[in-house]
């Protein structure tokens, strides 16, 4: 019980949770804003092209309730109805085949008989992005990881200590402590979960809408698979108690590693089997013929949403089993073991560690490569003792696994009209005169042409002719109309250019706009990507410093030569070369999608062409304030990482030194994000994601 | 022409407290040893010597030259073991010492042997490969020593080098101290004064951060001459007589119950010793209490 109260009660690792929860609500919030940006980037087109917003509001809400009508009262009964008739046929069939390999006729029959477990359900309208927000938000479930293992690390690292050899020589101090500690690997986990996904869920209620959580959860189009009657609130429970089994497992996994095999072996083997589950569940089809392994995962219970959404038999020898029942036990099964393993293996044997030889090797491995690498330079020792020494090897492989996720996350699509494209065809560029007495004289024959229309149509009216001819004459008229309206806002555009050119003398083009509005107004997109910068800095320099303070080195290395200056700048550079790393990745992820999904028009052309960038007094292409943002972009990376830097200079650990730096960085950013509008000035993910309009 | 090393007016004040006052030798190659008792100002007098932190003042000079100007090229010239042990677990001892050497600006192929020199030196060759997190007390300390000696600076400056070692790795690294020093200045402080008695050509006395004495121990000790001396009785006259010399050493011999005190003048019935005189006794004499040496 006081070992409960030891571990959980921790005040520094309270701390740390918080801060984890914390971040993960302000990357959270940041994608519920990118959910919604698409939908609000269109309307804003539409309103600069002239429609009227309410309008167009009004239709598209018809719209969704249309469709969500549609699925509620004919999609999904039918889909249950289908697969009730799709067994009886098939089975006729199947029998007239007598095929020998009987599992498709198998597994028709048992899913026929697992829906009809659904039979009378009532599926009912209610906020659904809700739902889908929370289902489909996966960096929480790595974030969820990051508590339990840490303590399961301190736990690993106690047996190695004094403190180990001391509680193991009392009376309860094996089995029953073990057993409490396990224990405290468990609540931690679903603590972490309560905490992370609870937020998640809360926030997204809050902010998207009310998902009704007593409906069905079929009621939501992505659930249509789901075969377990369950209703919303009921699905988030059951995926937190998934998560909480899926954590448990990794923690437990890691911890008897890490308490029983020399660290090295630990690591690299802890390392290929996640790597391996990993790269099964996320590179095997549902529909393989070896989804075993994709389903029968932990990574598969950590994420949930496949339990949910997915409906699969499992083809065992011929027969069909639901994934989900296997699911469940083989993370549970795994959960049990693995208790059993940790007190058997930690409380009850005496500690030493599997695999001592592996140090032998790990070192001449070590030296061969120190031969290859040739490290005897300050500078690569200083970068041996952030990467390796201070564990910066792992910041970096889990950044870029978030980095990974957000270039998987970021689509950044703007729909461009049939029409609007043949316009900037037509008249980008340079604003000349011929273009402008072009658009002059089409305005005049649109003009021309509606006027005649018009006068068509009342004729018609007027000789109550075919209403079918009436109609078609008034489509014509309405296209018409909006052509000119789309002329004559370009007219107007050329004009303001012009006049701008005129007044200041710099010159400025009409231009497809929509990349460079992504990327020089600040967006939740990238401000996403930029609160993962912020968590890289923080965590990769935390300890810069703080790790020789911690040993007291400092004294020993000023006495020598080259133990001022030039180990300073040593760790700056390598501080220089890492942040410029990650601000490279993240600003560049960004760029290389608006490429790809937008594209960049006309690079060469003045800033000007664009009234956000009207203010910049000189001529400079696009081009040129797209280097200068990536400049200052990083000299504010540097800044944070500076800062960083000075703290764990102060700071007598390296975990003391991380919490101040979260406090310092990350709080009011997290906060900002979360919206807190009051502390925008004390927003750093806002100074990372600095836009030439800031 | 030998290496000099002059302190002058060498002070230090920690706030209003003085920690070292106008404090004055000269260093010549060879060994130098450093005693004081607990908080006399051994540690504070290093680290003024390494330019670890701001002297209040006074001057060091090098060959006439003031180290503060010298800056890193100072430091070349020194190699220092700190009081606490400073070392990184995660490093294995032979990478640390090739981080100390690629510090103290080495060349690439000399680090290499010299490392696998100074590992022979103090005996850690087979544990090389082996994270210093691993290692006991006393080996911290050999590789601590071993930094210290890389490079063969010209200037060791070594406190409490040998504090924690069993006695015949004592005496290892003590033959390799003297081997070193003999065209190096060495400045060794420690309270194991037999190290010092056995190689310091010179002995430097410090009390409450002044000076008593810099001499050799030959001088030092025919200084103590007929200040050394015991009473002989039975037990409990002993330790009556004690109660008055808390520091004096008691042992039992042949003819009963010594306690050998040191006083100047000896009371009465005290005789004095003058065979086995040992620089303990000179400790014994000068480091607490406020006598001074003449
Ligand atoms: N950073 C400091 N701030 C204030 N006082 C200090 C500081 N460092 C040392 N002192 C004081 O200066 C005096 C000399 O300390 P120093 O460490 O030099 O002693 P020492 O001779 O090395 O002792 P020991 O034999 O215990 O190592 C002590 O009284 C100590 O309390
Ligand atoms: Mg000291």
């Amino acid at each position: 019980m006081y070992e409960l109260r030891r571990l959980l009660c921790d005040p520094k690792r309270i701390l740390l949770l918080l801060m984890i929860a914390l971040c993960n609500l302000a990357l959270f919030a940041g994608y519920c804003r990118t959910r919604g940006q698409e939908d609000e980037r269109w309307r804003q087109q539409m309103a600069a092209w002239g429609t009227d917003l309410d309008e167009y509001d009004a239709k598209r809400a018809a719209e969704k309730q249309a469709a969500t009508e549609k699925y509620l009262n004919e999609t999904y009964p039918q889909y249950l109805e289908y697969v009730q008739s799709q067994s009886g046929t098939q089975s006729v069939l199947g029998k007239l085949a007598a095929k020998k390999d009987d599992f498709v006729q198998r597994n028709l029959e048992k899913t026929a008989k697992d829906y009809a477990k659904l039979e009378g359900i009532k599926v009912r309208a209610g906020c659904d992005d809700t739902v889908n927000a929370v289902k489909d938000y996966d960096v929480t479930d790595y974030l969820l990881l990051i508590a339990p293992l840490l303590l399961v690390l301190s736990l690993a690292a106690d047996t190695e200590t004094a403190v180990g050899a001391l509680t193991r020589t009392t009376k309860r101090g094996r089995l029953p402590l073990c057993g409490w500690q396990a224990l405290a690997v468990v609540i931690m986990s679903a603590l972490s979960v309560l905490l992370l996904y609870g937020t998640n869920i809360a926030y997204a209620c809050a902010v998207l809408g009310d998902p009704v959580m007593t409906r069905a959860v079929q009621s939501v189009p992505e659930f249509q698979l789901c075969s377990l009657r369950l209703t919303v609130g009921g699905y988030f429970l059951a995926a937190a108690l998934l998560k909480t089994l899926a954590v448990t497992v990794f923690a437990l996994f890691l911890w008897l590693m890490q308490a029983r095999i020399h660290p090295l072996a630990a690591w690299s083997v802890s390392a290929a089997v996640i790597a391996v589950c990993f790269l099964t569940h996320k590179l095997i089809l549902p529909t393989a013929k070896l989804s075993h392994f994709k389903f029968l995962n932990v990574f598969a219970a950590l994420e949930a949403d496949v339990f949910f959404t997915q409906y699969s038999n499992l083809n065992w020898f011929g027969f069909p089993s639901n994934f989900r029942t296997d699911m469940l036990i083989t993370v549970g099964g795994l959960c049990v073991i693995l208790t059993v393993l940790c007190l058997v293996l930690i409380g009850y044997c005496r500690p030493g560690k599997l695999g001592s030889k592996m140090e032998l090797l790990g070192d001449r491995l070590a030296q061969k490569f120190a031969r290859l690498t040739r490290r005897r330079t300050l500078f690569g020792f200083e970068g041996w003792k952030i990467l390796i020494a201070q564990r910066g090897f792992l910041v970096l492989l889990i950044a870029g696994l978030l980095g990974f996720s957000l270039w998987q996350q970021t689509h950044l699509y703007v729909w461009v009209s049939q029409e609007s494209k043949q316009i900037y065809d037509q008249y980008a560029g340079e604003v000349t005169e011929e273009k402008r007495t072009d658009v002059a004289n089409r305005l005049e024959t649109l003009a021309n042409q509606i006027e005649q229309q018009q006068a068509r149509i009342d004729k018609l009216m007027e000789r109550g002719g075919d209403p079918q001819a009436i109609a078609n004459a008034q489509y014509r008229l309405q296209k018409l109309q909006s052509d000119f309206n789309l002329y004559s806002a370009l007219q107007d555009a050329l004009q303001k250019l012009a006049d701008y050119t005129a007044r200041t003398g710099l010159p400025a083009w009409f231009i497809q706009q929509n990349s460079y509005q992504l990327l020089f107004r600040e967006n939740a997109s990238i401000r996403r990507g930029c609160m993962i910068l912020l968590l890289f800095l923080i965590f990769m320099f935390r300890s810069l410093h703080a790790y020789d303070n911690q040993y007291d080195t400092e004294m020993l290395l000023r006495a020598t030569k080259r133990g001022r200056g030039h180990r300073r700048t040593a760790a700056w550079l390598w501080v220089m070369l890492l942040t410029a790393l990650a601000a490279a990745a993240i600003h560049g992820i960004y760029l290389v999608r608006l490429q790809q999904d937008v594209g960049f028009s006309m690079p060469e052309a003045p800033a000007q062409s664009m009234e956000l960038l009207q203010w910049i007094p000189v001529s400079v292409s696009l081009k040129t304030v797209i280097t200068v943002q990536l400049v200052l972009q990083y000299c504010a990376a540097l800044l944070i990482a500076g800062g960083t830097v000075q703290i764990s200079r102060f700071s007598r650990t390296p975990e003391t030194a991380l919490l101040i730096a979260m406090a310092v960085f990350l709080l009011p950013s997290a906060l900002a994000e979360s919206g807190v509008t009051q502390l925008h000035f004390l927003d750093f993910v806002h100074w990372l994601s600095i836009t030439a309009s800031s | 022409m030998a290496n000099k090393l002059e302190i002058r007016h060498l002070t230090k004040k920690y706030g209003s407290f003085t920690a070292l006052s106008d404090m004055s030798f000269t260093l010549e190659p060879g060994v130098t040893g450093l005693l004081g008792a607990n908080g006399a100002g051994k540690s504070t007098l290093m680290k003024l010597m390494t330019d670890h932190m701001k002297r209040t003042g006074g001057e060091i000079l090098w060959n006439g030259t003031e180290i503060l100007t010298m800056g890193a090229k100072w430091r070349e010239l020194v190699g220092y073991t700190p009081q606490l042990q400073g070392l990184y677990d995660e490093f294995t001892a032979r990478r640390f010492l090739y981080y100390m050497g690629a510090l103290k600006g080495m060349k690439r192929r000399d680090i290499k042997t010299e490392t696998e020199e100074m590992l022979e030196a103090v005996n850690l060759s087979q544990h090389a490969h082996r994270k210093i997190g691993t290692f006991s007390g006393g080996m911290r300390q050999r590789v601590m020593l071993a930094s210290s000696m890389l490079g063969k600076p010209q200037v060791l400056i070594l406190d409490e080098p040998t504090a924690g070692l069993d006695p015949e790795e004592r005496i290892r690294i003590r033959n390799d101290i003297a081997e070193l020093a003999r065209d190096r200045i060495v400045l060794l402080a420690t309270h194991v004064v037999s190290d010092i008695a056995c190689i310091a050509k010179k002995v430097l006395l410090i009390r409450g951060g002044e000076r008593i004495a810099f001499d050799t121990p030959h001088a030092l000790l025919e200084n103590a001459e007929g200040k050394i001396g015991e009473f002989v009785g039975t037990y409990d006259e002993i330790r009556a007589k004690q109660a008055e010399y808390p520091a004096g050493e008691i042992a039992e011999r042949r003819d009963g119950f010594v306690l050998r005190i040191a006083d100047d003048p000896l009371p009465e019935g005290c005789v004095p010793v003058t065979d086995n005189l040992t620089l303990e006794d000179v400790c014994h004499l000068y480091l607490k209490g406020n006598r001074q040496y003449v």
